[in-house]
C-alpha cells in the first residue's frame, strides 16, 4: 500500500503521458497515437468535471459566508440562487437551449458580462491620463510610441497625418515584434525546462509532496 | 505664481468624474450622428480576405467562437463578418468553442443575423458545441472529431449530420478561424491544427493580443489577422456588408482622440507646474 501512495506512481503517470505526447508528435505509430488521443480525451473529461467541482466549491464558500453572517453573505446567496437557476433552466429540454435558459442568458448574463467589460473604457481613459506622464526619458519614449499605436488603430490617425499609422505599423512590425519574439522564445525555453522537471519528478508540488 | 501652480495642480489631478463625462459625450455624439471616417484596409486584414476568397466552394472551415459575452463587443463583429463571408462564398463552417458559452453565442447572436438563403443546418453548417479541456480537448478533437464531440450543440449524433460524413479529423479542414479572448487562443489552435495538421489559421484578435500575434503572421504561420473592432470594420468594408463595426469606429476614433488630448493636457500641466516651482525657488 505504501508503494501506491509513493510519489513514483504520480511520476510514472506524468512521465508516460508526457512521453506519449512528445513521441506521437514526432513519430506516427498508430497504437501510441490512439493512446495519446485517449489521454487527451481523459484530460477533457477531467476538465468538464472541474466545472462541477467549481460549483461545489462556490456553494461551500457561500455556505460559510452565511454561517459567519458576513456582510457579503446576501451576495453569496444571490450567486448560488442564480447559479441554480441557470443549471435548472439549462436542464430543461432541449438541453441548454430552452426559452427560459435563453431568456436568462440574454437578459442577465450577457448584459452584465458586457457591462463589466465595457466599464474598462472609463478606467483605461482615467488610467492613461494619470499614468502616461513623461517623468523620465524612458517614460517619454513609451508615451510617444503609445501615441503612435493609438493612432494606428483609430481611423482618425490617418486623417490627422497619414504618416501616423505608417510609423505605428513600423513600430509594430519591427521593434515590437523583436521584443515579442524574444519574450516568446524565453517563455518556450522556460516551459521546456519546467516540463522536463515535471516529467522527471523534480517538481515536488506536482507530485503531491 | 502660486495661483498658476494651483491651476496646474488641479489639472494634473483632474476629478475622475470630468474624465468619465467627457468619455460619455465623445462616444455618444458619433453614435448619434456618425461622421463616416474613411477606413484604411490593413495588410493583415487583406491577407485574411484574399485567403477566404481563394478557397474553393464547399471547403470546410473550422470557426472557433472562443469568447464569452464579455468579449463579444470586440470579437462578435469579427465572428459575424467572417461567418457572413464564409456563407457568401458557399464554404461550410463547423462551429466549436472551448469557452462554455461560445457555441451558445453563435446560435444567439451570429446565425440569426446571417444572410444565408437556401442554407440548411447539418448540410451547410454545423455547431459542435463546447469542447472541454482547453488545449488537450482541442488536440483530441483535431485527431478524431467524434471522439470528443459525438453529438452536436442540438444533441444530434454527429454521424447523422450530412456535412460531417467525410469529416473525420482536422486534416479535412481547409482553414481554421479563431476569435479568442484568452484560453484556448491562437497559440493553442496554431499548435494543434496548423503545426500538427497543416491547417491554415486566421485569427480575429483582441487589439491587446496583437503584439503576441504579429511574429506568427510575419513567419507566415498565421495567414492573416484582424485586430479588434477596427479589423472587423475593415472586413465589413471589404465584404460590402457595412454594419456594427463600421458604425462603431467613429466612436472609437473620438474616444482615442480624447484620451490622447487628456494625456497631452496632463503632461503640459506637469511641465508647467515644474517650471513655476523652479522659478519660485530661484
Amino acid at each position: 500500500m505504501s508503494f501506491l501512495r509513493s510519489r513514483y506512481i504520480n511520476v510514472a503517470i506524468i512521465f508516460t503521458s508526457a512521453f506519449l505526447m512528445i513521441f506521437t508528435y514526432f513519430f506516427k505509430v498508430q497504437v501510441l497515437s490512439d493512446a495519446a488521443t485517449l489521454v487527451q480525451k481523459t484530460v477533457s473529461l477531467f476538465a468538464a468535471f472541474t466545472l462541477v467541482l467549481g460549483a461545489m466549491n462556490l456553494t461551500l464558500i457561500a455556505y460559510r459566508q452565511v454561517q459567519k453572517k458576513a456582510p457579503t453573505a446576501p451576495f453569496s446567496v444571490l450567486a448560488i440562487v442564480v447559479m441554480l437557476m441557470m443549471i435548472i433552466t439549462g436542464l430543461i429540454p432541449p438541453l441548454m437551449n430552452s426559452p427560459q435558459f435563453n431568456w436568462m442568458y440574454n437578459n442577465i448574463q450577457a448584459p452584465t458580462d458586457s457591462t463589466m467589460y465595457a466599464m474598462m473604457v472609463f478606467f483605461v481613459a482615467s488610467a492613461c491620463f494619470r499614468a502616461f506622464r513623461a517623468r523620465s526619458k524612458e517614460a517619454l519614449v513609451m508615451l510617444v510610441i503609445g501615441s503612435f499605436i493609438i493612432f494606428t488603430y483609430a481611423p482618425i490617425g490617418a486623417i490627422i497625418w497619414p504618416g501616423l499609422p505608417v510609423i505605428g505599423s513600423w513600430i509594430e512590425k519591427y521593434p515590437m515584434t523583436g521584443a515579442s519574439r524574444g519574450f516568446s522564445i524565453g517563455v518556450a525555453l522556460g516551459g521546456l525546462g519546467i516540463g522536463l522537471r515535471i516529467m522527471l519528478g523534480r517538481e515536488k508540488a506536482i507530485t503531491g509532496e | 505664481m502660486n495661483e498658476n501652480k494651483g491651476i496646474f495642480d488641479k489639472i494634473e489631478n483632474m476629478n475622475v468624474r470630468i474624465i468619465y463625462i467627457l468619455i460619455i459625450i465623445c462616444i455618444a455624439i458619433p453614435i448619434i450622428r456618425p461622421v463616416g471616417l474613411p477606413i484604411q484596409i490593413s495588410e493583415s486584414t487583406m491577407s485574411v480576405y484574399d485567403f477566404i476568397e481563394k478557397l474553393p466552394e464547399g471547403s470546410v472551415v473550422l470557426v472557433g467562437f472562443e469568447t464569452g459575452a464579455a468579449g463579444w463587443p470586440e470579437l462578435g463583429p469579427q465572428l459575424n463578418i467572417f461567418m457572413q463571408h464564409i456563407f457568401d462564398k458557399n464554404l461550410k463552417p463547423i462551429i466549436v468553442s472551448g469557452n462554455v458559452d461560445g457555441a451558445q453565442l453563435a446560435e444567439m447572436y451570429t446565425i440569426p443575423q446571417m444572410n444565408k438563403p437556401g442554407k440548411v443546418y447539418g448540410k451547410d453548417w454545423v455547431n459542435l458545441g463546447y469542447i472541454a479541456g482547453g488545449e488537450s480537448g482541442i488536440a483530441a478533437f483535431a485527431s478524431s472529431i467524434t471522439s470528443i464531440t459525438p453529438r452536436d450543440y442540438f444533441n444530434t449524433p454527429v454521424e447523422n449530420l450530412e456535412m460531417m460524413k467525410d469529416i473525420k479529423s482536422a486534416a479535412d479542414f481547409k482553414l481554421a478561424i479563431v476569435c479568442s479572448w484568452g484560453t484556448p487562443g491562437h497559440s493553442d489552435y496554431l499548435r494543434q491544427y496548423t503545426t500538427n495538421f497543416g491547417v491554415p489559421l486566421i485569427v480575429g484578435a483582441q487589439t491587446t493580443t496583437v503584439p503576441g500575434l504579429v511574429p506568427y503572421y510575419q513567419s507566415k504561420q498565421v495567414v492573416g489577422y484582424t485586430s479588434g473592432l477596427r479589423g472587423a470594420g475593415e472586413y465589413e468594408v471589404l465584404t460590402h456588408h457595412p454594419g456594427y463595426a463600421v458604425a462603431s469606429l467613429d466612436a472609437a476614433s473620438s474616444y482615442h482622440l480624447v484620451v490622447f488630448v487628456l494625456i497631452v493636457i496632463g503632461n503640459l500641466a506637469m511641465v508647467a507646474k515644474r517650471f513655476t516651482t523652479k522659478k519660485e525657488v530661484t
